[in-house]
């Protein structure tokens, strides 16, 4: 069997080439607004849209940066551009019950008119009811109906005093009511005087006074009657009058919104609400004159400054959508409960808060009704009873507006209950995949309200045709931020970076929002230079500078590498023994760490202790994969025999935990070493997962992880050895740094397509893996002899082993016995 | 018969020397201006027309930073009805006839003079005013003839009964018997510049001139004067009328009537058309016009 041959220079990268994307600069370039590669998100909001039924909400889910938001807004404003203008809506008092206002519904536009026609009605209507009962003909009237009642009153006391004074009596006031007195000559009598009278004359008086008191009482109770009768007729006066100005007033605005019933009956109830508060209604004008006229110290809130009697005439004009063309798009920035339901409002009068219904303000719910409403997933899920008032709004398509503490019945205080407004609008939830899937499984409302998945791939395949478009793309975005154009070789160089964020060199990143980042970096070190196009230097400069920026760490542990704090060997040979790779992740920068690995055998049952899983260091994935190479072991070399080892294996230096499988072909290797006592290359470093049938299966970050290794070999000196052994499933992955790509070309670095452990073997210990022959043996001075001869002989001790122990326990019974 | 002019000027010119000591004439004939006393009286009985008379004592105390009496008179004829085997009180408001129990009208009058009392600071407090209250028991109308002796003048309400119109009986009694001078309200009505003052030349009239001048004067307000006089005198008393005003800075308002003025009562056609002149104004009227106190709406102040 052939060693197998390290890739070819050009497999490790996959290069754009500048010139066959057909332009100098980006500034040739035409426009291009759209996606690519985002069919089924497209397909799935164009669906979301047109659909109409309950429930048919949107969810696009996708990772963050990659432009959803720009295009959802896009895509939905030229949807709605088509769609009517929504109704405009109001609330207005409740004369029956002010505390549920009533909600109106008008045409776009007329909202605006009936607010203002309202309000130059009830102006109106104040000055002519003013006139009207200022006029001659009122006064005549209402002080014609005063005289009657002091006439009917005073005339009955004065025929009732008249009465008196012919029988020698007069009538004396007292502090709480009136008195008959006996009378002589102007003078009241004395107790005296009257008791000389002649006793007959006594008893007369005293009849004549009950008589007259009698008198008086039917006078005094009929006096309450009178003062009724007047009162009635003179509001039928007041009636008379004000319903003639109403009348005249009313006429025209009720021809003008003869087609809104409602609206007539709001108007109505004016009408009738004016015509039983005139005196207050007359009384709020010279009211809201004098506090004019007082100076306030600080502005009191919109509609506070008129008469407070005058606001239950206002129109509260909620959605205005007189500007409107089309239907509403709106992104909520900050979907709070209130935010999103609206809210009612209060204000301190006299100490005391209070509210009506001009105090209601609308949420974007009511702004955006009958439109569409954008809003990010996170945001409403973290903002207090916002995601429950979002959702009870969709479920029963109506807008009712209540404080948190209402709806959390925690409060009983008296406040408004606005009549709810009917809902017809779309909400696009924005937000990434976890969200998406959490909620799906543990909210039950969100499948039933969120129907539709926009699901944003990261990923799109890479291509002449793709790549010509992220060169439109690339261009589109430098106009639309003033870059400078960038050059062919600058946006190819783009292209390659797209290949490298996605770890595969067949896919370019959707992530535009990195893209944009890396252009305008580059754009930034351009200007530096001094130059007016952005070419692949700039950008190179600008990948180098993040890296720069972000890799403190590796550069530390790095160190701790070459000061041999932490041990890797990259030379020589050791039996059990081989470097390991990982990826560590520090936010969004990725680095690749060479780990060593290390394994000890000894007789055994054949069980194969993971250390890192002992201590729970070490991940299910991880553990898993040793589970497998245990079972491929056993399957390999322990179908005839017990397995009579053990064995275990560890990540040398890991203080944190330990997950994946990428490392379980490495295992292997360090475990048959151990066995067969057969050294490993250590300026190698391996990754791959293997299989129980010892296939090599794809792995993650494998650019991250060869970079990490060739660092060090770079820093201690390449030795023309030294290489990274990668599964052959990962070659289509690599986008490595040119350094590295340079070192291989240069015959000084090597990377290895591994598909089966016996070629990983082989490669590491210069030692054939060994196929079994037809006698059912490996030949000799391979691996897979040495590993089966030691398990031989590690069985044969152990058989022997036992058979001694048995011996003795036999030995022991016996001397028992005896 | 009527003639209406307003003059700021007289027509004729006249020596300076001539008008002084026209001015001088004028002010022997009436009671010297410096010398009125410095009291203003108020009635009190708690009706609102009363009320309404202790606004407007207190607006003129104000103007002629006079001092301010109240007055409230506990009726002697009550109390000595309270003694009297039949008595009863019939209750205004619930017609509930109870027993007259002269402890329990005395504790009542006792809470009317209270509040009647705080009524009265407060007003007095409202224009800045000194004010007084003082409590008698008596004959009301004989307690007021004897404390508004030496006042300014006495306000009362047109009648403590029901009625807006008319007078009721001690308003009546005191134009008969008053030597001081009456300003009379009913409970909706209140003292309002410019007043109005009806000259007839008669003594009284000068009285009540001296007085308008004084109020009037000192308000800062123009003067309205209704001449009522025969057409040969009119254009010479609106000409003197016309200097004394402007002898004491005040702008004049001259309306003339052609009567005869000094009768002790007016005619049915001077009464109509000076009711008619006088509308619902402030008035100053000559004790000979007393007659149409009863008629005129608004505040009237009578001078004997």
């Amino acid at each position: 069997m052939l060693p197998l041959p390290p890739l070819d220079p050009t497999t490790l990268y996959h290069r754009c080439d500048p010139t066959a994307l057909g332009f100098t600069t980006t500034d040739e370039l035409a426009e291009f607004r759209h996606f690519i590669g985002q069919d089924r998100a497209i397909h799935a909001i164009q669906f979301g849209i047109g659909m109409t039924r309950q429930g048919y909400n949107i969810y696009a889910l996708g990772p963050s940066g990659m432009g959803k938001h720009t295009f959802v807004q896009r895509f939905v404003e030229e949807q709605a551009a088509q769609e009517p203008a929504p109704s405009d809506w109001c609330y207005v008092n409740n004369f029956a019950q002010p505390y549920r206002p009533l909600a109106l519904r008008l045409p776009a536009g007329r909202g605006k008119q009936l607010r203002d026609d309202v309000s130059h009605l009830i102006d109106d209507l104040q000055s002519s009811l003013a006139s009207a009962f200022e006029s001659e003909e009122y006064q005549t009237r209402r002080q014609a109906l005063e005289m009657e009642l002091q006439e009917q009153q005073q005339g009955r006391l004065n025929a009732l005093q008249e009465q008196a004074r012919e029988r020698n009596l007069t009538l004396i006031r007292t502090p709480g009511g009136l008195v008959f007195a006996p009378f002589k000559d102007g003078n009241v009598l004395e107790p005296e005087q009257f008791n000389a009278l002649p006793e007959e004359e006594q008893e007369r008086m005293k009849a004549e006074v009950e008589v007259l008191q009698e008198q008086l009482q039917k006078v005094l109770y009929q006096m309450p009657k009178l003062e009724r009768d007047i009162r009635t007729r003179l509001r039928e006066l007041n009636q008379e009058i004000s319903s003639f100005v109403l009348s005249e007033l009313m006429d025209d605005l009720q021809k003008k919104y003869s087609d809104l019933p409602d609206v007539l009956a709001f108007l109505q109830a004016v009408q009738q609400d004016v015509g039983t508060h005139l005196t207050d209604f007359l009384g709020a004008k010279a009211k809201a004159a004098e506090s004019a006229e007082d100076e306030q110290p600080l502005p009191l809130p919109n509609g506070a400054s008129s008469s407070p009697f005058l606001r239950r005439y206002s129109v509260n004009l909620l959605v205005d959508a007189s500007d409107q063309s089309g239907a509403p798009v709106i992104y909520e920035s900050n979907p709070t409960y209130l935010n999103l339901v609206g809210r009612v409002e209060q204000m301190a009068t006299m100490g005391a808060l209070i509210t009506d219904f001009s105090l209601i303000k609308p949420g974007v719910l009511h702004r955006a009704n009958g439109g569409y409403v954008i809003i990010d997933a996170d945001k409403v899920l973290t903002n207090p009873y916002a995601w429950d008032g979002l959702k009870r709004a969709l479920e029963f398509r109506e807008l009712r507006i209540e404080s948190p503490m209402q709806m959390m019945s925690l409060t009983t205080t008296v406040s408004l209950e606005p009549e709810p407004i009917p809902l017809d609008v779309k909400i696009v939830l924005i937000g990434d995949r976890r969200l998406y899937y959490l909620l799906s499984q543990y909210d039950p409302d969100f499948n039933e309200l969120f129907k539709v998945a926009a699901d944003f791939g990261d990923e799109l395949v890479r291509n002449n045709e793709t790549e010509a478009l992220y060169a439109r793309v690339i261009a589109t975005v430098a106009k639309d931020e003033a870059l400078h154009p960038f050059d062919s070789s600058a946006v190819a160089r783009i292209i390659e970076h797209s290949s490298r964020m996605v770890s595969d060199g067949e896919r370019l990143s959707t992530r535009l929002q990195s893209i944009v980042d890396l252009m305008e970096e580059a754009d930034y070190w351009a200007i530096k230079a001094g130059e007016t196009v952005v070419r692949a230097a700039h950008i190179a400069q600008a990948i180098d500078g993040q890296i720069y920026r972000s890799d403190r760490i590796r550069e530390r542990m790095q160190e701790e590498i070459l000061r041999k704090t932490i041990l890797i060997d990259t030379d020589g040979s050791k039996v059990g023994q081989i470097n390991g790779l990982s990826v560590v992740q520090m936010g969004n920068y990725a680095y690749g760490q060479p780990s060593r690995i290390t394994v000890n055998i000894h007789m055994g049952n054949g069980a194969v202790v993971n250390i890192e899983r002992e201590v729970e260091m070490s991940g299910p994935i991880h553990s898993k994969g040793v589970l497998i190479l245990t079972s491929l072991l056993r399957s390999r070399y322990a179908t005839e025999r017990p397995l009579s080892l053990s064995a275990s294996i560890v990540f040398e230096q890991s203080y944190g935990g330990i997950d994946g499988d990428s490392a379980s072909s490495t295992e292997l290797y360090a475990l048959l070493s151990a066995i067969a006592n057969v050294p490993i290359k250590q300026g190698l470093a391996v990754t791959g997962s293997v299989n129980q049938h010892g296939e090599v299966q794809a792995i993650g970050g494998v650019n991250e992880k060869i970079e990490g290794f060739f660092d060090l070999c770079k820093q201690r000196g390449l030795t023309g050895d030294q290489g990274v052994l990668i599964p052959i499933a990962n070659v289509k992955h690599l986008m490595l740094r040119q350094d590295v790509v340079d070192a291989v070309t240069a015959g000084q670095f090597a990377i290895y397509p591994v598909a089966t452990i016996e070629q990983g073997i082989a490669l590491l210990t210069g030692m054939p893996a060994g196929a079994l022959q037809e006698d059912g043996h490996y030949p000799e001075g391979t691996v897979n002899y040495r590993v089966v001869q030691r398990l031989e002989e590690l069985s044969k001790k152990r058989a022997a082993l036992e058979e001694w122990a048995k011996g003795n326990e036999k030995n022991a019974e016996n001397s028992h016995a005896i | 018969m009527q003639k209406t002019a307003m003059q700021y000027e007289t027509s004729k010119q006249r020596a300076v020397n001539e008008m002084t000591a026209l001015v001088a004439a004028t002010d022997t004939s009436a009671p010297a201006v410096d010398a009125l006393p410095e009291r203003i009286l108020v009635a009190l009985d708690a009706s609102p027309h009363s009320l309404a008379a202790l606004r407007a004592a207190a607006k003129l105390a104000a103007t002629v930073h006079a001092e301010l009496h109240g007055l409230f008179i506990e009726d002697d004829r009550l109390l000595r009805l309270c003694d009297s085997p039949f008595a009863r009180e019939v209750g205004l408001l619930t017609a509930a006839v109870r027993p007259l129990d002269s402890t329990a009208v005395e504790r009542k009058l006792r809470v009317m003079a209270g509040e009647l009392r705080y009524a009265l600071a407060r007003a007095a407090a409202e224009v800045q005013v000194q004010w007084s209250f003082h409590v008698r028991r008596g004959a009301i109308e004989r307690e007021l003839l004897q404390e508004s002796a030496d006042a300014l003048l006495l306000s009362l309400g047109r009648t403590s009964w029901l009625a807006r119109r008319g007078l009721g009986a001690t308003a009546n009694a005191l134009i008969r018997q008053t030597m001081r001078p009456l300003l009379l309200l009913g409970d909706r009505e209140e003292l309002s510049y410019p007043l109005t003052l009806i000259y007839t030349a008669s003594p009284s009239a000068e009285r009540a001139l001296a007085l308008a001048i004084r109020l009037t004067q000192q308000a800062g307000q123009p003067l309205h004067v209704i001449v009522v006089a025969p057409s040969a005198d009119a254009a010479a008393w609106q000409e003197r009328l016309s200097i004394m005003l402007r002898h004491n800075e005040i702008p004049g308002v001259f309306t003339v009537l052609e009567a005869e003025p000094n009768e002790s009562s007016p005619t049915i056609a001077t009464r109509l058309a000076l009711i008619e002149a006088i509308q619902k104004r402030s008035a100053i009227l000559p004790m000979e016009y007393s007659s149409l106190m009863a008629e005129l709406q608004g505040a009237v102040l009578l001078v004997p």
